[in-house]
């Protein structure tokens, strides 16, 4: 088979236009041999994807992390749990090392800008220096107008019962922005998917990856994907609101060699 | 004491299959496991709403076959609309690969690529490459690429159905 619609189609399927999907419908319907053809393409397709992509391989264990993170994990896979609690926890020893890093850094870099203070030269003024973490602005309306409450978020992992949002006593609608860097672990393709109610937008140097901004009455999930280099650092802006009841926005990357993960606070950064 | 099979041994047993089920109805591979994570989890939460003579399986499938229709439903391009109707076609097209119980039957189909398919395979599964960029590497078009992929994808179905039929090879 060397058909150009089911090869640009099985390729990407979100480059399919309004007439490609029209025309590749109508022939596979009026096709039988094609629609076949198509279905072995597909299963020979994810065959090879299960068996080749590292991302691909830890699949149980994500649904353990999930069952998890909604608090019904009951009597679930026990042994699956306990392998997941080893990685949250040489996680979090690495999480904690990290911060220690970083607060060692502000120290070094604060006695630096102390030194050049005390003597003024014609120096160029250093860049400021990095800290952890996204800078959050929290508004009490849907639209990220108004006044705003500002903090240092160090990742955007959030499930805000209903009447318990992030703006105490302001009820349940509200809207947030972060903005700083963000650091790639890994080169390559990165796929990003925020579980999100209601809606959500992110962009990555100032390029679009996932536009989600619509109002719903259940957790969602949206993806994108963008090309990150391994230790390049990039602007990074999320944008979220929450027009009533819970509110919930979790933000995970995963990119091949790199299991999916909530996006660690190591790898933001703010002025 | 219920004789229903505990819910890791259904993860087990049927993982394979419902991920195959999920992707052969034309959901992207970059959304195929989440959705059957879904699927899992709606089981999982649900469970005793499952009729006792129904197989795990298929009422697994059932709700995956909802999942993805609201997968496509959910898109606001209106191609997605055409896909939804392609997921619903494919849906009732079998296949023997759908049957393929574990991917690591598929080395010694791979071990009889070519270097140059193996290496396209690599690129594309293994490392994410897009077609673009295989083809920057290998000096070809994106276009020669894809179709390249669909000849290599066929070779290893002929293979593969092969090794499953009676009497195959192991």
């Amino acid at each position: 088979m060397s058909d150009p619609l089911v090869a640009k189609w099985l390729d990407d399927r979100a480059s399919l236009t309004d007439e490609e999907a029209s025309d590749l419908l109508r022939r596979l319907e009026s096709d039988a041999g094609l629609a076949r053809e198509a279905k072995d393409q597909l299963l020979a397709d994810e065959l090879l994807s299960r068996r080749l992509a590292p991302d691909r391989a830890h699949f149980e264990n994500q649904i353990a992390q999930r069952l998890r993170t909604a608090g019904r994990e009951g009597p679930f896979l026990a042994s699956t749990l306990q392998a997941v609690g080893r990685v949250e926890r040489r996680r979090a020893a690495v999480r904690r090392w990290s911060a220690e890093a970083a607060a060692a850094l502000v120290v070094v870099a604060s006695l630096f800008f102390l030194l050049l203070r005390r003597e003024p030269t014609s120096l160029p003024a250093a860049p400021k220096p990095a800290l952890p973490g996204l800078r959050a602005e929290y508004f009490a309306t849907g639209n990220l107008r108004g006044e705003s409450v500002a903090r240092i978020d160090p990742r955007i992992d959030f499930a805000w019962p209903k009447g318990a949002g992030p703006l105490a006593g302001r009820g349940d609608l509200y809207s947030a922005r972060w903005t700083g860097k963000i650091r790639a672990r890994a080169s390559g393709r990165h796929t990003f998917r925020v579980r999100n109610d209601d809606g959500v937008r992110i962009w990555i140097g100032g390029a679009p990856v996932i536009d989600d901004w619509i109002g719903r009455l259940y957790v969602s999930e949206s993806r994108g994907s963008f090309d990150l280099e391994a230790g390049k650092v990039y602007d990074f802006r999320v944008e979220y609101f929450n027009g009533g009841d819970r509110g919930v926005v979790q933000l995970y990357w995963s990119a091949p060699g790199l299991p999916e993960e909530i996006i660690p606070s190591a790898q933001f950064s703010h002025e | 004491m219920s004789d229903a099979p505990d819910f890791e041994s259904v993860l087990r047993e049927t993982q394979s299959v419902l991920r195959a089920y999920i992707a052969g109805m034309g959901v992207p591979l970059d959304v195929v496991d989440d959705l059957a994570q879904d699927v899992y989890l709606e089981y999982y939460r649900g469970r005793e709403r499952q009729p006792p003579d129904v197989e795990p399986v298929r009422w697994l499938k059932g709700i995956a076959r909802n999942l993805c229709l609201n997968h496509f439903r959910r898109s606001k391009r209106r191609a997605e609309q055409h896909l939804e109707a392609v997921a619903e076609l494919l849906e009732r097209v079998s296949s023997p690969l759908e049957s393929v119980p574990e991917p690591g039957g598929l080395d010694r189909c791979l071990d009889q690529l070519p270097g140059r398919s193996r290496e396209m395979i690599a690129s594309r599964y293994r490392d994410g490459k897009t077609s673009e960029a295989i083809g920057r590497s290998l000096g070809l078009t994106s276009e020669a690429v894809r179709i390249t992929l669909l000849r290599i994808r066929a070779a290893l179905r002929d293979c593969l159905e092969r090794r499953l039929a009676p009497g195959g090879p192991a």
